[in-house]
């Protein structure tokens, strides 16, 4: 047994297992540095064009909600939940930098794609293997 | 007339499988019945430990022959003689010898991964590599006690890589080092991942003070869909480039991460994480514990393997822990040290794990996805391990 070759080893087997992931560090950085200037820049590039049109979306959005409120699909759909949905929306758009002026039309409760049975079975399935 | 009828009951009870049940066979039934009842009371992993639990059982029931170790002794696998001469369980164990099972285990398992977290914070690699010493201490460990229980290099690298806490990878390694002790390495990697809730905290209480416990970590930024696509590229080029007999792990790990994250094979996925896993872990589950055998199972090796697993663990909890000290001081106290102990590949429940500790000293600290960072780091961390243990010993 030669404990020279067993450390070295282990030393190896660490520094690989550091080398490897410190690249990976560097890399997923930068791509996270380029694509957060990407963002950035697609950003600024929206809000510029769309600066004269910002004043007149406080305006556009609140007739458009109280216009349509009564139109809303769902009549169990309270009017304060569908005004408060409609301004998470709006927020939300705004914080993507989209501030064009936008209508709800109907609220209703979205069927999950995936039947109830096959949720719970990933769920099973994500636990640790 | 009647010495006939004597003489065929004789011969039908001599053919029997209780005639010819030996004491040690015995006992491998007893210890599979207990691993049952772990499965389904307990709720120990019993997607895996309820098939290998129960392949072991069939195993060792005597004259069965479902399983034929002879047949995959030996360095070259002859496959017309497993043709020939293997059963079922032959067959299924093909998957596991020539190391198929657990790459599509991976696939599976990357189309239910979020890797956000890791991209949203890339330097929670870096404490999935810290806990990766948990693999490399127990292979110093296992070679200490080597003297005593006469462990083999390949051997004790097989046994190293249950501190990774990653099932797939250690059956994937056993089986290319050291098949003969795939049956008890990978019953200690499975139990104690299930264990991971009960090893962990006292561990990570005794390696942090109060104040560090209690640190709350910014929000994490928003990541793009393009970084998530290119993310899994980025991974399989580079660590296959870097480690090549660690291509097939990861790259079948970011496959299946692909095809999630790109959103147009959403029937694959589905097919992956539901069909496809379940299938495998059905025959991977039986085939691994088919080989725990009395002859394999019942020696001084197993109670080393047991101990050295559950010493990997801990070992591969604290490194992970005071290397997010570490970073905790280097980052001026931003990032919460507990979240090291989750780069142990068990996903989710290390995170969890992290997060619990967390909330017993904060509990409006919430550090699960934080935490689900170095955690899935840890998956890629050791199956970047176990490439340079079967580079070096394979």
């Amino acid at each position: 047994m030669d404990w020279g070759y067993i450390i070295s080893i282990t030393i190896i087997g660490m520094l690989v297992v550091f080398a490897a992931l410190i690249l990976l560090v560097l890399f997923v950085q930068s791509m996270g540095l380029l694509s957060t200037k990407s963002s950035n820049k697609d950003k600024k590039d929206k809000d510029a064009s769309t600066n004269k049109g910002s004043a007149n979306v406080t305006k556009e959005l609140k007739p458009t909600t109280t216009q349509n409120i009564s139109s809303v699909g769902n009549d169990d759909v309270d009017s304060e939940i569908v005004a408060v949905i409609t301004a998470a929306i709006s927020q939300m758009r705004l914080n993507e930098g989209n501030t064009a002026g936008f209508k709800v039309k109907n609220i209703a409760i979205a069927t999950n794609s995936r039947p109830i049975w096959g949720l719970a079975g990933i769920q099973e399935n994500t636990r640790a293997f | 007339m009647i010495n006939i009828l004597i003489e065929t009951v004789k011969d039908l009870a001599v053919t029997s499988g209780l005639y010819n049940l030996s004491w040690q066979q015995g006992i491998m039934l007893a210890i599979s019945l207990v691993l049952m009842y772990l499965a389904i009371a307990k709720g120990y992993e019993p997607l895996l430990l309820l098939p290998i639990a129960f392949g072991m059982m069939l195993t060792n029931l005597p004259l069965a022959e479902l399983y034929h170790p002879e047949l995959f002794a030996g360095t070259e696998l002859d496959i017309i003689e497993v043709v020939k001469k293997g059963g079922l369980v032959d067959f299924l164990y093909l998957g596991v010898k020539l190391g198929i099972f657990p790459p599509l285990i991976f696939l599976g398992i990357g189309c239910m991964t979020d890797f956000g977290p890791l991209i949203a914070n890339p330097k929670s690699f870096l404490l999935g590599a810290a806990a990766q010493f948990g693999i490399f201490g127990a292979f110093l460990g296992t070679m200490a006690l080597s003297p005593l229980l006469g462990y083999t290099y390949a051997e004790a690298g097989a046994i190293s890589i249950i501190g990774g806490a990653d099932g797939p990878t250690a059956i994937f390694v056993t089986g290319k080092l050291a098949s003969h002790l795939l049956g008890p390495i990978a019953i200690a990697a499975y139990s104690y991942m299930a264990l991971v809730p009960i090893i962990q905290p006292p561990i990570m209480k005794a390696l942090t003070t109060k104040e560090e416990r209690g640190i709350v970590m910014g929000q994490l930024r928003e990541v793009s869909k393009k970084e998530r696509i290119i993310f899994p590229i980025l991974v399989t080029l580079i660590v296959s480039l870097l480690v090549p007999s660690a291509a097939i792990l990861v790259g079948m790990l970011m496959l299946g991460n692909l095809l999630r994250e790109s959103e147009v094979v959403d029937r694959l996925v589905k097919t992956a994480q539901n069909e496809l896993m379940n299938i495998i872990t059905i025959c991977l589950g039986v085939s691994v514990g088919a080989t725990a055998t009395a002859a394999n199972f019942l020696s001084p090796k197993t109670l080393g393997i047991i101990a050295i697993g559950l010493t990997a663990f801990a070992i591969g909890t604290a490194s992970g822990v005071l290397f997010g000290k570490l970073m905790c001081k280097l980052s001026g106290g931003k990032i919460n040290p507990l979240i090291g102990s989750a780069g142990v590949s068990a996903v989710p429940m290390a995170a969890r794990v992290s997060q619990k500790v967390a909330s017993d000293e904060n509990p409006h600290n919430f550090l699960l996805m934080h935490a689900m960072g170095p955690n899935v780091a840890g998956v890629i961390g050791s199956a970047v391990a176990a490439g340079v243990l079967i580079s070096v010993f394979g």
